[in-house]
């Protein structure tokens, strides 16, 4: 069967996903192709000029580049491990008991993920004002120091991302559960009659068979992460001394301070190339041994 | 018949409708529409209740609204865009070339410029408005010999030209501010009346009241005591960055120690801003602020939106200085770029709306928000009815007319792309990462690279 038959023959499949395909291919594909290509000009709003790897070879020598490479891997790899063990822990904490609580304390968690990033950068803000913030209220009150959190450039970091991991992984949290409740019962319960202890049910029972799951946050998280930008935006502008600027920050500076796209663009393209190296990492490495039931 | 006469009847009438709705399409496609974009001014258009606070739109609207009457054939639409997406908007819509016409904004490239996207305003300015604005508020525009900016404000906020002092503590303290207002400080004044201004209002053994309060990203007020100190960005043809000067690493230090060593600034520099400083001094912890009527205005306007409770009158005065050198003070100007226009009755209107923007009625509504304008004629008749505004208003024109200069560079100096790295120096110096000699050669370093880069 030749290629335009088939396609023929599966008409109404391709016409069903068209609605969806045709924003992609205009909002992603084009934009993704045509950044691509901007990245070999050097490129203002004003004018082009074709330089071939010239902004490749710019921003790997470019130590404020290599710097936010170093903090985006800090702030990903620090903040999706926490986020994670958190959501597990809170997930088999609320696993026993009643639907009801169960869906009360999902809520919970998962409230910060639909409200606005903005705003719970502000209020964090807030709280880690140096003068007037909670946690330094509380830090006075244990009779140390206060701490000026995000104006010293070893706390700086830290302290995104602690914020990122108390407001963040509701998500994960309601996901894991949803995949936990998919696991047959019976596999706890032979588990218990063989004598079992919590631990022993958690590590060779639950994680396994969560693994898919788990993989998918870990990937989803991993992308998500790396490209962390409102919360430097909004609190620290990639300061103190740069501790806090990460990748995607850079790239907004880049554009839209120094008006250079075309640096923009290459910066972006090294981003999507290091992601997509991450995920095949993460599925080749995480993904052996992955059952699904 | 009678049927036909009907169907005739109705298809004269159905064709004479579709005439006046082609008529009125075309009377429509006649009009020429002018699209401009400006920052969030909130300007009070005559008529607004006073006991109101404006809004950003306020001003756009009702200056399109009187544009168009006076020009029937003319459509205006405005678009208030906020500070912070100014830049990346302003430079999508030029990547996509569907930039505005005109803009007011806190950010314009001089490549534009060079580039050949802007109109000159030279030609269309009268030989009045060269005489009635301020030379400066001329030269801010002033790219390879032609100008760029209509001008419309002069001077900003008032950060980094002078300060504000909350009179009730100087009495408290027993300080004569009158002195300081009339004649300047040294900066060993300065710290003398810093101290009397520190102090612990519950004596509970910690300070709480400060004289004054600094932010590492508010680089205007920093810069004042370093360019006092002798400190300046660039030598003179602009060719190399220079701000590591002993002068000014001086300075600098000067500001570390009234936090670590005079202790009359709070610690925490290194992470606060301007708008930090700014609460600092509006809920009293903190005697002095900077700024000039502006700032003044935003006390009144805060206390409208109830973002603070009390309504205080501050003083303007001008920054310390060194003995022998007379006091510094920022100067700049802002106004209303116009990009070029292919359409030569377009390129008339736009021109034409801007020089009614700009005309003494309308630039003198900048007075709601208490601005200096750009035209001389106009600020010699402002703010008549109210003493207090009046003295501070001459109090801030003097020092600027006397002691203004850019802290900047020109507008053909690409400080924009250096001014992270500034921000990081001062980050650096008030967290005692590094001395404020390596702080301003670090920085130094950064700089000339993109010196060289844009040559």
């Amino acid at each position: 069967m030749t290629l335009s038959k088939k396609i023929w023959k599966e008409r109404w499949g391709y016409l069903f996903i068209l609605p969806h395909f045709i924003p992609f291919l205009i909002f992603f594909l084009i934009p993704v192709i045509w950044g691509i290509y901007l990245s070999l000009f050097d490129y203002n709003v004003f004018s082009k000029t074709f330089i071939g790897f010239g902004n490749y070879k710019e921003i790997f020598s470019s130590w404020l580049f290599l710097k936010a490479l170093k903090n985006t891997f800090f702030y990903t790899f620090g903040v999706v491990p926490l986020w994670l063990a958190k959501a597990l822990l809170v997930t088999v904490l609320i696993y026993p008991f009643h639907k009801s609580i169960r869906t009360f304390y999902k809520t919970i968690f998962y409230i910060p993920h639909v409200s606005s990033t903005v705003i719970i950068a502000m209020i964090w803000l807030w709280i880690f004002n140096p003068s007037f913030g909670l946690l330094d209220y509380f830090v006075r009150s244990l009779g140390i120091n206060p701490v000026v959190w995000l104006g010293n450039k070893a706390t700086a970091m830290p302290s995104l991302i602690l914020m990122q991991v108390i407001m963040g992984g509701g998500s994960t949290i309601v996901l894991l559960s949803a995949a936990m409740s998919s696991i047959p019962e019976y596999y706890f319960e032979a588990a218990k009659l063989e004598g079992a202890n919590s631990w022993n049910i958690f590590y060779r029972i639950t994680l396994p068979l969560l693994k898919p799951a788990i993989l998918y946050v870990l990937v989803m998280g991993t992308v998500a992460n790396f490209q962390t930008f409102s919360n430097i935006y909004i609190m620290t502008q990639g300061g103190p001394e740069f501790s806090t600027i990460t990748v995607a920050y850079l790239v907004y500076e880049t554009a839209f301070k120094n008006y250079n796209l075309g640096l923009a663009s290459s910066i972006s393209v090294v981003m999507f190339l290091i992601l997509s190296g991450l995920a095949i990492i993460q599925f080749r490495w995480l993904g052996k041994n992955v059952e699904y039931y | 018949m009678l049927k036909f006469t009907k169907i005739k009847g109705i298809s004269i009438l159905l064709m004479i409708l579709v005439m006046v709705f082609m008529m009125s399409g075309l009377a429509e496609a006649k009009k020429v529409t002018i699209t401009w974009w400006i920052n969030p001014w909130r300007i009070a258009p005559p008529g607004f209740p006073s006991d109101k606070s404006p809004g950003g739109e306020d001003f756009p609207k009702w200056v399109s609204e009187e544009f168009m009457k006076l020009y029937p054939e003319v459509e205006v639409n405005y678009v208030v865009v906020g500070n912070k997406e100014y830049a990346q908007k302003i430079a999508a819509a030029i990547a996509t070339n569907t930039q505005p016409d005109f803009f007011k904004g806190p950010v314009w490239d001089s490549r534009w410029a060079k580039a050949g996207l802007l109109e000159p305003i030279d030609d269309l300015l009268t030989k009045e408005d060269w005489q009635d604005y301020y030379e400066l508020s001329l030269e801010v525009g002033k790219v390879d010999g032609k100008h760029y900016i209509w001008p419309w404000s002069f001077g900003t906020n008032g950060m980094g030209t002078t300060m504000l002092l909350y009179t009730p503590d100087f009495e408290k303290a027993g300080v004569d501010w009158k002195s300081i207002v009339k004649n300047g400080w040294t900066m060993e004044e300065f710290i003398e009346v810093c101290k009397k201004l520190t102090w612990d209002t519950n004596s509970d053994g910690e300070i709480d009241h400060y004289a004054i309060s600094f932010g590492a990203k508010d680089t205007h007020n920093l810069l004042n005591f370093i360019y006092a100190m002798g400190g300046k960005l660039t030598n003179e043809d602009e060719s190399r960055v220079i701000l590591n000067s002993e002068e000014a690493a001086a300075g600098l230090q000067f500001l570390i120690d009234l936090v670590d060593k005079y202790k009359v600034a709070p610690a925490g520099v290194e992470a606060m801003g301007v708008y930090d400083v700014i609460g600092n001094f509006h809920a009293h912890r903190t005697s002095m602020g900077f700024g000039g009527p502006y700032e003044i205005g935003r006390i009144s306007r805060y206390l409208k939106s109830g973002k603070i409770e009390e309504q205080f009158y501050p003083v303007v005065a001008p920054f310390p200085h060194l003995k022998d050198r007379e006091p510094v003070a920022y100067a700049t100007a802002s106004g209303f770029i116009m990009f070029k226009q292919e359409d030569s009755e377009k390129k008339k209107m736009v021109a034409e709306f801007v020089r009614f923007l700009t005309n003494k009625e309308n630039t003198a509504l900048l007075e709601s928000l208490k601005y200096l304008t750009a035209r001389r004629s106009v600020n010699k008749n402002l703010y008549m009815d109210d003493d207090y505004m009046k003295e501070q208003i001459d109090s801030y024109s003097r020092i600027m007319d006397n002691y203004g200069m850019p802290f900047f560079g020109s507008m053909e100096f690409p400080y924009a792309e250096m001014s992270k790295f500034l921000s990081a120096a001062f980050e650096s110096a008030f967290s005692g990462t590094k001395s404020p000699q390596q702080a301003l050669d670090d920085f130094a370093i950064e700089a000339n690279k993109i010196l060289e880069k844009n040559k």
